[in-house]
Order: C-alpha cells, then sequence, then structure tokens
C-alpha cells in the first residue's frame, strides 16, 4: 500500500514539471481505456528502472560516456529526449551540415549522420536508449531519481549531458514573426521554398554565423550579416569564407530593432549602435546563430550552476557539487563548446563515475 | 497497461516486418507513408483524392532536418494505426513547388487536406498535437 501510495506521490511531482499538453494521468490510472492509444499521457503507473549509471543527453558527450559505460558492462540508461528544448536527438549537432573539424572524417560528415553514428556506437554495446526527455531529478540522496513522463530511474550514479540551446533575440515583432520567417537555425528552416530566391539575414559574429550565412546562399538571392559589433569572433578561415562569398554583405555595428511584414516576415528595422541611425532592410527571413544557452533548468537547482547557468564541475574532472553526478559536454563548458571536447569530456564523465562506482562498492562492501 | 504494450509491440513489429518490395511510392520500403519523388506523380495522386472524403497527411520534410528524422518512427506509427487516413511525404528539396504551394515555411509542416482543401496544419515536431488534429478531421 505504502509503495502504492509513493508511486502516486511521484507521479504527482512529474506531472508538475510537464509543460506538454498531456492528459491527466492520475485520472488514467482508475479509468479503463478501450482502445489502446498511441500517445503518452495513457499509460497508467512508471515505469521502474534501476541502473549504475545513467545518462542525460543525446549528444557527443553524452554517447561517448555511453560508449564506455557500456564497454565497462555498467549498462547504461541513456535518455535522448523527445524534442527536448525543441532540438531532435543528437542535440545541436543535428542542427548544422557539414562537420568538416570533428576528427576522423577528412571528407567532412553532415551533422545528422555524425550523431547517427554515435547513437549506433552506444546501442552497439549495450546502452538501453530511451527517446524520452527528463522532467526532474533528485540529487538530493544517492541512489539519485531521474524522471520522465513514463519512468522513474533510480541510479547510483548520473552523467548531466544535455547540451546548450540556441539563443534567440527579442525585439518587436520577433513572436510574431517566430516560425513566419524568423529561426534560430538556418540549416533547419533555410531551405523552405518561402525563402527561395530571397534576401534572407544572419544575426551573430562566430563561426556557426558564418556557417549558416553560407549554407544560405545557397538558397536565398542574397545574405546579410548583422552584427553588433565591428568584428567578428569566428575563426579566420570562415570569416575569410563568409567575407569571399558575392552573395553575403555584412552590416557592422548594427542590431535588429523591429521584425515586420504580413503573413512572413517582410523586413527588419535595422539601428546602428554606433551612429542611432534606423535603416530598412528588406529581407524574407532572419536567423539567429548568437550563441546557446546551457539546458540546465531540469535540475531545478540541485547542482552547483556558475553566473551564467553552466554547470559547475572540479577543474581537471567533471564531478559536480554532488558526489556521483558528473557532467559533461556543452553544459559545463562555456570555453571550448566543440563536438570534439564534449566527446573528450563525456569519456572523462563516464571514467569518473565508474571510479566512483568502485570506491562506494568498496565502502558498502559490494560485489558486482 | 499490458493491453497497450502488447500493442505497441505489435506496431512495432508490423513496421519493423518485411516490407514489400516494388513500386518506389513506399517510404524505405515501408507501407503506410506514400513518399513523392516527382510533381506528375505527385499531382496525379493528390488529384484521385480530390474527390473522396479521405483524409491526407502531407508531411514536409527536408533530408537534414532533425525534427523531422525524430518524428518520422511517430508519423509511421501513425500511419500504420489510422489506416482510413492517406499519408504522403514529401522532400521539399525534391519538389520545391509543391511545398511553395503549401506555403511551407519550417520543417516538418504536416498539411491535413480533405476534398482538395487544407482543413488544418502542424508545423514542428509536434507529435501529440498531430495525432489529436488527425483523430480530429479523419471521419
Amino acid at each position: 500500500m505504502n509503495q502504492t501510495r509513493n508511486r502516486l506521490k511521484s507521479l504527482f511531482r512529474a506531472r508538475n514539471f510537464l509543460g506538454l499538453a498531456t492528459t491527466s494521468i492520475v485520472a488514467a490510472s482508475f479509468s479503463t481505456t478501450a482502445t489502446p492509444k498511441l500517445a503518452t499521457g495513457s499509460f497508467t503507473a512508471m515505469e521502474e528502472l534501476n541502473t549504475r549509471v545513467c545518462i542525460i543527453g543525446s549528444g557527443p558527450a553524452a554517447h561517448t560516456a555511453a560508449i564506455y559505460a557500456s564497454r565497462a558492462e555498467l549498462k547504461p540508461i541513456l535518455f535522448e529526449g523527445w524534442m527536448a528544448n525543441d532540438i531532435a536527438p543528437g542535440g545541436q549537432l543535428t542542427t548544422t551540415t557539414d562537420v568538416e573539424n570533428f576528427p576522423g572524417f577528412p571528407e567532412g560528415i553532415m551533422g545528422g549522420d555524425l550523431t547517427e553514428k554515435f547513437r549506433a556506437q552506444s546501442v552497439r554495446f549495450g546502452t538501453q536508449v530511451y527517446t524520452e526527455t527528463v522532467t526532474k531529478v533528485n540529487f538530493s540522496k544517492a541512489p539519485f531519481e531521474i524522471f520522465t513522463d513514463s519512468k522513474r530511474v533510480v541510479a547510483d550514479s548520473v552523467i548531466v549531458a544535455t547540451g546548450a540551446v540556441a539563443k534567440k533575440l527579442n525585439f518587436a515583432g520577433s513572436d510574431t514573426f517566430w516560425n513566419r520567417g524568423i529561426s534560430a537555425c538556418a540549416v533547419c528552416d533555410g531551405a523552405a521554398p518561402i525563402f527561395r530566391e530571397k534576401p534572407l539575414a544572419v544575426i551573430g559574429g562566430g563561426d556557426s554565423a558564418m556557417e549558416e550565412a553560407n549554407f544560405l546562399t545557397k538558397y536565398g538571392s542574397k545574405v546579410y550579416i548583422i552584427h553588433r559589433r565591428d568584428s567578428f569572433r569566428a575563426s579566420k578561415i570562415m570569416q575569410s569564407r563568409a567575407l569571399s562569398n558575392p552573395k553575403i554583405e555584412v552590416i557592422w555595428n548594427s542590431a535588429v530593432e523591429e521584425a515586420y511584414g504580413e503573413r512572413v516576415v517582410g523586413g527588419l528595422r535595422v539601428k546602428n549602435v554606433v551612429t542611432g541611425e534606423v535603416s530598412d532592410l528588406k529581407v524574407n527571413g532572419l536567423f539567429f546563430a548568437i550563441g546557446h544557452e546551457p539546458a540546465t533548468r531540469f535540475l531545478d537547482g540541485q547542482l552547483e550552476l556558475d553566473s551564467d547557468g553552466y554547470v559547475v564541475t572540479t577543474p581537471g574532472t567533471t564531478k559536480t557539487s554532488v558526489r556521483g553526478v558528473f557532467a559533461a559536454g556543452d553544459v559545463q563548458d562555456k570555453k571550448y563548446r566543440q563536438a570534439i571536447t564534449a566527446a573528450g569530456t563525456g569519456c572523462m564523465a563516464a571514467l569518473d563515475a565508474e571510479h566512483y562506482l568502485q570506491e562506494i562498492g568498496a565502502q558498502e562492501g559490494k560485489s558486482d | 497497461m499490458g493491453a497497450v504494450l502488447s500493442y505497441m509491440g505489435s506496431i512495432l513489429s508490423y513496421l519493423f516486418g518485411a516490407s514489400p518490395a516494388g513500386e518506389d511510392s513506399a517510404v524505405d520500403g515501408q507501407p503506410g507513408v506514400t513518399a513523392f519523388h516527382s510533381s506528375a506523380r505527385w499531382q496525379l495522386h493528390f488529384n484521385s483524392i480530390k474527390n473522396t472524403t479521405q483524409l491526407m497527411v502531407i508531411d514536409f520534410a527536408a533530408s537534414w532536418c532533425g525534427p523531422c528524422k525524430a518524428m518520422e518512427p511517430a508519423v509511421h506509427a501513425m500511419a500504420a494505426k489510422f489506416t482510413d487516413v492517406e499519408f504522403a511525404k514529401i522532400d521539399v528539396d525534391e519538389l520545391p513547388d509543391v511545398a511553395q504551394e503549401f506555403g511551407v515555411q519550417a520543417m516538418p509542416t504536416f498539411v491535413l487536406v480533405k476534398k482538395g482543401n487544407e482543413v488544418d496544419r502542424i508545423v514542428g515536431a509536434q507529435k501529440e498535437e498531430l495525432q489529436r488534429k488527425i483523430e480530429k478531421h479523419r471521419r
């Protein structure tokens, strides 16, 4: 009886963190459904799982951790998320096209293909992958709890590798025209026919902005890069590629004040932040390429974060403020943020977790 | 719970079962979702379904679109479940004119059509929303 009550309690808790419009799970528990439904929300009890290591994430960090953990026979469970933070499983790499700087691919590889390979490799060595989004965690005591809509996982150790989300800007019209000409992913949406042979704009100054601007020249008639400063922070090679593209024009020292139009974006009001002058720019598409924000909100403050929201890790390790919980990839890396550095920290996290499990195993006199 | 699980299990084995060979219109050889690779074939198919009351769901996707790939299993599952609904898939790079005709701006976009007219659409990888709207319009 107590067990059922505790399960119901955890059901209630899990529900509170849902941003989705699913049917009430408590009601469903006590009704009988004649036709089984496909969507979530109609399953009754939470499935309870146990594991030595639970990995939250789906990018290079998460899968490298999974490869190492599964090869160490730790039987890891990995939650790759269902469109968590509006990004497909695989993470940020699924939002880019050619990846030319990940070692091992001299001809380059498409971001989506690379993430598929990561996943196939983790699965090959026995990682249990669930396409579910973690809604809540409990790191207050060991073993730790990780919740999704339908599962409660009890884990001896956890690796947080949830990455980061593309930042967006707010200005008049940015909400109205979201997905109606304004997007944070040039690669995802740039190919839409509505942008074909039309003038487009990218906001940003890093490598991603250069890559996305170049990508968009395949579809648009012209691509403007709007940057708030007078120089890019992108790598030299990416800068020169963008600047030497005849379809690309840079608008320096500028920021977008307003997006207007009818059904789709028709133009922007752009302000020069140095002179204060506001001008009109006719574009039918605007893409943000201004960086990312770490996906740490679901942790609900249970791990120490820095002022920018990144998980704090002990330098030289992936250890977080909670013993037994490790963080890898962009979620804890403000500085490098590369697929390959994420993969590196993913490996470190798996090794740190393995070491930790041996420690607690030894302390409790357990044998595996 | 057991009934639902075995139902899901039968869908999965259906999806991963032997695929019919033959015409190029089946996606990955799986029945349920028909992919169109030429405007002409699409036009023919669209016209043929215009005079029926059958609901058609058109999945506008792109080959490198992450959210599109994420939706694939869900769309196939719905196609297997809702056998009275027609599912079509269009790659916006292969058939840009069709995508333009339907005003597709972001991928994936699911357009629900009945008797040649759009009755609803879903922009983005919204599984539950798509299912809800299919159930709403299928009769």
